[in-house]
């Protein structure tokens, strides 16, 4: 709170403070259109608005329009899209740009001095090529370059040193500073610039950036001021425009729904030509494009009205916005146009089948809470409560939807597992399609960003959010991240389905892909890499077993992959091999996985893979897990042989549940804290996002379900407490068996600062009883802890990586892998690892190899073939990651 | 965000922990020297991780030469060296060290049967003195090997060795499998001599029905024996004809040159083959035997007189299967070809290739029942019926049916078209997927005349200058249209001049680093496309010569000696020709390139830059890389 009143404070005191000025460096006229073009940087600008804000303020009666085209990622000379999307060109065209914020160097920076030459080429050409251009059919467009801004030291010890990319950043704002002047365009430094601001907040004992890199909404205040005194020569207004800027910030959204659209590869790529029968049978077609174009015709209407508002506004006035005005939108008839009639939550139950003994209940259905519409993830936090992704939209909101996508929170409070409070923790959102919980908050999806976001004063609903990651592309918009978890070190994954093109900005550079990918992010330290580079259609569902080794679903195909064996590093824009599925599975496709582990249910069900499945089986496949040389094999559960109808001897798969309703679609299923199991129905006729026109009139937008599996017979779990528990007490949670109660107790305890964990935890440690049968794995647990708060111990590590338990060797192999840059001489235990007797140890060392950048590491992993008993024929996920490994090594070993 | 640095310091100090951000940039080194683990195992892995240009560059060892002698596909002087080169470590010989070698790969099983064959040339050329002395090593190779191929490479060692075959055949009468295999060793032999010296030993063979495997190995290998061909046609094709053996006998047949095929027993032959053709059922017509047996009647009917010729090939024509291949579109639900025509009453092969990332089928519908059979099978459970088929709804208007096809599979079918012609229809009955997955299969009486009547819209044709791009032409980052690019690097016959990757032909220049060539500016090296003649370099430049006899001649110069030019005339490696210098009038230069200019022009924008995509990666598909591991 302090802090924010310094903040406050300093705002005034550096707008008042006299800037050195060179005069206007840019001339602005009534009318002008402005384009900014970029990374990050400019791209947040949009969220914050703080430079538009100050410069319509200046210019009231000029009737400005604003239009951002960055996206994070962009470099001058490459900016990826997905397929179709238009090109710089054409978009500086469509926006009649007149004048151009160009704000490049950033993501260019980390090809260093190497990388100087062609950098100043490309600002050449690129100044160059805009003065060959009319945009706005005035006259080529006013250009005015910016330089990168500096990284920001930050007191964090979780974030990194910025010198390394700082010496890199200034050199190329000094190339930019000559190639501006020699091309005779305007150029703002905002290196130092920065670097003065971080030096003056720093006195103040606060920060601009939250990960060194990007701006918070204070920070684009500051340099927004910076630059508008650069610019325009005098110093930025400092107050009075409140209305102004959320006049902005609304204009803002609109664009970004319009120029950022979901779901592109319908809209405008490749299945926007998709046709299907205007009349839902057989007469004249119509493509998604006809349709979602026409969308995209109101949204820039809209965004037009909304430019009318900021223009009134700044002249002192007012103007209601008024979107009577829209273009009319094509329309579609069904091309399934019988559909099911719905049953109701309870009676659906009946159609259901579940293994003997076992029990489904209604939780919560549309009946009761209609906001709860197209469940797609679900999970339970600290306090106990159902957290819910409600996806109405699918696959996406028009321009005029007025029921948007919601984050729901529901509450059982007298615990009879029904239901009895909803609260609506965020609105307004499209497609949140994944979700998890962090800290004292949850980050969610909103593509193309990443948000944390907070309740701050207990009122159950967001009132804080800060972009924390941007640039995951959303090109068909169910290939989204979903399904985000945690893992048991304190990283959580996001993913991208074929047609993507993402780029991301991190400290170490930016991370880019083209189509199917998985991704790790450590959301304590920003880090942020491919995990699994593979050729997915859309993977949805991951989940980790007791050990941490993770199980990775593809869901278009359904197919499920043992993820140790193909999460080793490849350099971008390499990919792995294909790889084998973990298990047999009898159908697809997949919307989302789970894992049992409760011991509210008997013995034979501990440790399942559950597999939701929608088309053919519609339910929940059950699947044993077993051992299989280095990796882990699956074995689809409750087949049985019956005679159908006909008399024949069919196959019968009973799963965990399955229904012979045509409407019944299990999207996600999880662990309650009372070990019941919940999972939801995404309860549709249509599913499809191919099938079916983007607009088929049928996708139903009113129906979810959740459901609750009990065992009769079994005492439910007393549920333990977590939320608001003392560190001591939350250490003692990580030796109960449900994994869902460890993850919530070490989100829990990521409340608490990392000292006061660590110290505690090497306490409890010291108190465990060695001779409990569990106490490898809680030892196990203690080292997660380490990595969840991104504390080293090197001593710990060398104890887990022999333990005589050879998991929880395997699991700390997985740890010094990402601790490899902070240990003495890792290759050097990676070398014992490697030739441990148990196969799965060995893979894990493979993998690890493959994130060096030695020949040492090749010779390293190579040596695990010696434990091999037949060379000939050696251990399929070994071979499968050693074949990975050198493929991503071989530049280290050939000269 | 603020941290309490004390706090931290209290348990922090007393181990090794640290916290901190951020990696230091991680150390990275190359190797200046040849890479090779220590350990056989890991340095056989390592080796066989290498291109074939990469081992034989390799520098000299044991584990190098033991690859060398394993590796699929390099050249045999490479062999030899390598051969030379263990027999110098060991201190031991050159036969010696390819028997063991024979032992390796024999172990390794099937898929090492190239490198055998390669190696048999070195075993078998060895002095007849060298292989006598290492008599007992070949016995126990011929006796013990699991491979045939090892066991016949023994045994035809064994015949050199010898000098002759009379040993080696009584040692083995009373072991009809090993007499087989020696039988098989016949035509791994070059001296025709010892060959001959066999006839009188397995011509006999030919009429003795036991023991089969016997009789078989003599209808294979009689046909190298030399001097007799006319009696082992007649033999064989009268065993054809009783429908004896029948596939050993056609393939021996095969064996024996068309110029000397006896006229007279021609017709007889056809007869036969139309009527073993007439009772395989339509599936088993594609067959490696009746293909063969098809293929051996066509050719047979050239020695008949014409109208007979014609009668019989009118016949075969009849029988003949048309096999359609269609192929799924990843991430598209579509197939590829949505149009196949078919004469009425003829037998087809639909082969179904699935290259989408979900289970698809293809089944075969009454005109206009596609509507009908999608709604059925969506109302269906996922229960397969008596034929494993899922979806397939029991209904007279369904023709043809098949499983589900996962990814990457492929299944056929094979039936008879209808004999009412009409607009049949084939559809993906996956639930959903009708609404697109469908293609009409026209049945007609004339295909011919069909397809003239329905001849393909004539493509769009674009004469593309350099200035209709002035973005990146590439765009060739994405990884998702190489296959596309592939495809239509094959259909616009690019690979008929060009080698890409693996695949091509080495006539033009070869283009799998031709964006490291053109600075991977994406631009320049669609320009030298458009206009081929921009850059010609010296290898490729086309000659057009007037020869003193008045001939012409065009190519490219692939040598010149003082006397004469060697000239590459086409894209085969039968296509060179050298030609005298004192018999050329006149050499003049091209100013144009041999390629065509506009073999682009029936592109869109779209598929340029997915053929430039494909160029640039060099002939790999990114996302399914598959290591080369022999």
């Amino acid at each position: 709170m302090k802090k924010h009143l310094f903040l406050a404070l300093f705002l005034f005191c550096c707008a008042a403070a006299p800037l050195r000025s060179l005069g206007a460096a840019l001339q602005l006229n009534p009318g002008d259109h402005l384009s900014l073009i970029g990374g990050t940087l400019a791209d947040r600008m949009q969220h914050d608005g703080w430079l538009e804000t100050y410069l319509v303020a200046q210019f009231p009666k000029h009737d400005l329009v604003f239009r951002n085209l960055a996206v994070a990622g962009d470099e001058v000379a490459l900016r990826r899209r997905s397929e179709n999307f238009g090109s710089p060109d054409q978009w500086l065209t469509k926006t009649k740009t007149d004048v151009i914020l160009a704000f490049f160097g950033c993501n260019e920076s980390f090809a260093g001095e190497a990388g100087l030459d062609k950098f100043k080429q490309d600002v050449d050409k690129f100044l160059k090529d805009a003065k060959t251009k009319n945009y706005s059919g005035k006259g080529a467009p006013r250009v005015v370059l910016f330089a990168p801004i500096a990284n920001e030291k930050l007191k964090d010890p979780n974030m990194p040193d910025p010198a390394a990319n700082n010496a890199n950043l200034e050199k190329y704002t000094a190339v930019m500073a000559e190639v501006a002047q020699s091309n005779d365009v305007p150029f703002v430094d905002l290196f130092h610039i920065s670097q003065q601001l971080y030096t003056q907040v720093a006195k103040l004992d606060t920060h601009l950036t939250f990960n060194t890199l990007h701006l918070t909404d204070a920070g684009d205040r500051l340099l927004a001021q910076a630059i508008f005194a650069k610019l325009i020569g005098q110093k930025a207004p400092t107050s009075g425009f409140e209305k102004l800027r959320a006049a902005v910030l609304d204009k803002n959204a609109e664009w970004h729904a319009r120029y950022r659209t979901v779901d592109g590869f319908n809209v405008y790529g490749g299945r926007s030509q998709l046709k299907f029968p205007k009349d839902g049978k057989s007469g004249p077609e119509i493509s998604n494009y006809d349709i979602m174009q026409d969308e995209m015709a109101q949204r820039d209407v809209k965004t037009a009205n909304r430019d009318a508002r900021i223009w009134a506004v700044a002249k002192g006035g007012d103007l209601k916005v008024d979107d009577s005005n829209l273009p009319p939108v094509k329309s579609i008839a069904s091309n399934k146009p019988q559909i099911a009639p719905f049953l109701s939550g309870e009676d659906a139950i009946k159609h259901m089948t579940v293994p003997p003994g076992c029990k489904v209940t209604l939780f919560a259905s549309e009946e009761n809470y209609p906001e709860l519409v197209s469940p797609v993830q679900m999970g339970f936090d600290t306090k106990g409560r159902l957290w819910v992704a409600a996806w109405p939209s699918y696959p996406e909101l028009t321009p005029t939807d007025t029921v948007t996508d919601k984050l729901l929170v529901f509450e059982d409070r007298n615990h009879d597992g029904k239901a009895d409070k909803m609260t609506t923790f965020l609105d307004g959102l499209n497609c949140p399609t994944g979700f998890t919980f962090y800290k004292d908050g949850v980050l969610v999806m909103q593509a193309p960003d990443l948000w944390f976001a907070r309740d701050t004063n207990g009122d159950g609903k967001a009132d804080w959010k800060e972009r924390v990651l941007m640039g995951m592309d959303s090109a068909d918009s169910h290939h989204t991240a979903n399904a985000l978890v945690m893992d048991p070190g304190g990283a959580t994954y996001l993913s991208d389905g074929v047609f993507h093109r993402t780029q991301v900005e991190t400290a170490t550079g930016p991370v880019r892909n083209e189509d199917g990918c998985i991704y790790r992010l450590e959301p304590l330290t920003g880090k942020f890499e491919r995990y699994v580079a593979y050729g997915f259609a859309n993977p949805h569902g991951r989940v980790f077993d007791y050990w941490g080794n993770d199980f990775i679903t593809d869901a278009t195909g359904n197919e499920s992959f043992f993820g140790p064996a193909f999460s080793g590093f490849i350099d971008y824009p390499k990919k792995h091999a294909g790889m084998k599925q973990f298990w047999k599975r009898p159908s697809r496709p997949c919307p989302g996985t789970g894992l049992i582990s409760s011991r509210h249910f008997p013995e034979e069900f501990q440790g399942n893979f559950l597999n939701c499945n929608v088309i053919g089986f519609q339910g929940i496949y059950r699947v044993k897990v077993t051992e299989e040389g280095s990796g882990l094999k699956g074995e689809t559960l409750g087949v049985t042989r019956v005679q159908n109808a006909a008399g024949k001897d069919v196959e019968k798969i009973e799963g965990l549940v399955s229904s012979d309703d045509p409407n019944f679609r299990p999207s996600a299923v999880c662990v309650a804290p009372d070990g019941s199991i919940y999972f939801a129905d995404w309860a549709k006729p249509l599913i499809g996002h191919m099938q079916h026109h983007i607009r088929d009139p049928h996708r139903d937008k009113s129906h979810g379900r959740i459901y609750r599996i009990t065992y009769e017979g079994r005492p439910l779990l007393k549920v333990a407490k977590v939320d608001g528990e003392p560190v001591g007490k939350l250490l003692d949670l990580l030796t109960t068996p449900e994994n869902d109660v460890r993850t919530r107790a070490k989100i829990e305890l990521s409340k608490h600062e990392s000292p006061e964990v660590i110290a505690a935890l090497k306490k409890w440690v010291a108190g465990l009883d060695p001779k409990d049968k569990d106490y490898e794995h809680h030892l196990t647990e203690a080292l997660w802890v380490h990595q969840w708060h991104n504390v080293v111990d090197e001593v710990f590590l060398q104890r887990m990586l022999r333990s005589p338990d050879y998991h929880a060797r395997a699991a700390a192999t997985r740890v010094l892998c990402y601790w490899r840059d902070r240990v003495k001489d890792p290759l050097t235990l990676l070398e014992v690892q490697v030739k441990d007797e148990s196969p799965r140890v060995r893979l894990e060392a493979i993998r690890a190899c493959s994130f060096f950048k030695t020949a040492k590491a090749a010779e390293v992993a190579l040596s695990a073939l010696d434990k091999e008993t037949d060379p000939n024929k050696p251990d399929y996920y070994i071979k499968y990651c050693l074949d990975e490994t050198m493929k991503q090594l071989d530049k280290y070993t050939k000269p | 965000m603020s941290t309490c640095r004390s706090l931290r310091n209290l348990f922090l100090a007393a181990c090794l922990s640290t916290t901190v951000g951020q990696p230091a940039r991680a150390e990275e080194t190359t190797n200046k020297t040849f890479f090779l683990p220590k350990s056989p195992v890991a340095a056989a892995y390592v080796l066989g991780r290498l291109s074939t240009k990469e081992l034989s560059e390799a520098p000299r060892g044991e584990f190098v030469y033991a690859a060398l002698l394993q590796r699929k596909g390099l050249d045999r002087k490479y062999r030899a060296e390598a051969v030379e080169g263990l027999a110098k470590l060991h201190h031991s010989d050159a036969l010696t060290e390819l028997l063991n070698a024979l032992a390796v790969l024999d172990n390794k099983g099937e898929s090492s049967q190239d490198v055998l064959r390669d190696l048999s040339t070195l075993v078998l050329q060895s002095p007849p003195a060298d292989l006598a002395a290492k008599r007992a090593a070949l016995e126990k190779t011929a006796a013990a090997s699991q491979l045939p191929l090892t066991r016949q490479i023994a045994f035809a060692g064994l015949i050199l060795a010898d000098n002759g075959g009379d040993r080696v055949w009584k040692e083995t009468t009373a072991n009809p499998d090993q007499q087989a295999d020696l039988i098989l060793s016949l035509p791994l032999i070059r001296d025709a001599k010892l060959r001959s010296a066999f006839y009188g030993k397995v011509e006999p063979l030919l009429h003795l029905a036991d023991p089969p495997g016997l009789r078989r190995a003599a209808m294979s290998s009689i046909p190298s024996i030399p001097g007799h061909d006319v009696e082992t046609f007649t033999t064989l094709a009268g065993l054809l004809k009783s429908g004896v053996e029948r596939e050993t006998a056609l393939a021996g047949l095969q064996r024996i040159p068309r110029g000397l095929w006896p006229k007279e027993s021609a017709q007889g032959l056809v007869e036969s083959l139309v009527s073993y053709l007439q009772n395989i059922p339509v599936e088993g017509r594609t067959e490696t035997g009746p293909v063969t047996a098809f293929q051996m009647a066509t050719e047979l009917t050239t020695l008949l007189p014409a109208d007979r010729a014609a009668n019989f090939n009118k016949t075969l024509r009849a029988l003949g299967v048309s096999v359609f291949v269609i192929r799924t579109i990843q991430e598209q639900m579509l197939y590829n070809k949505t149009l196949i025509v078919v004469e009425a009453g003829k037998p087809l092969t639909i082969v179904l290739i699935n290259e989408d990332s979900m289970p698809h089928n293809l089944v075969v519908v009454k005109p206009g029942a596609v509507e009908e059979i999608g709604l059925a099978a969506e109302k269906m459970t996922a229960e397969p019926d008596a034929q494993g088929r899922l979806y397939t709804p029991k209904s007279p208007k369904i023709l043809q049916s098949m499983k589900l096809v996962e990814p990457g599979h492929q299944a056929r079918l094979s039936f008879v078209a209808p004999t009412e012609p009409g607009d049949y229809q084939y559809v993906c009955t996956f639930p959903g997927h009708w609404r697109r997955m469908v293609g009409t299969l026209a049945v007609v009486t004339d295909v011919d005349a069909y397809l003239a009547r329905h001849a393909a819209k004539a493509p769009k044709m674009t004469e593309w200058k350099i200035s209709d791009f002035s973005e990146d032409p590439a765009k060739a980052d994405s990884a998702s249209n190489i296959p596309r690019g592939k495809e239509l690097f094959s259909s616009l016959a690019c690979i008929t001049c060009h080698k890409l990757g693996l695949e091509g032909v080495d006539y033009g220049p070869e283009l799998t680093d031709v964006f490291q060539r053109y600075q991977n500016n994406a631009t320049l090296v669609l320009q030298q496309i458009l206009e081929p003649s921009l850059i010609i370099s010296n290898r490729y430049q086309a000659f057009d010569f007037e020869l003193n006899n008045g001939d012409e001649v065009a190519g490219m110069i692939l040598s010149e000696s003082a006397e004469s030019l060697m000239l590459q005339t086409g894209p085969a490696a039968t296509l060179m020709q050298s030609v005298k210098k004192a018999d050329i009038k006149t050499r003049k230069a091209r100013s144009s390139s041999m390629m065509p200019a506009g073999l682009l022009n029936a592109l869109s924008k779209e598929e340029i830059s997915n053929l430039l995509a494909y160029l640039k990666s060099g002939g790999a598909i990114p996302t399914h890389e598959h290591q080369h591991q022999p």
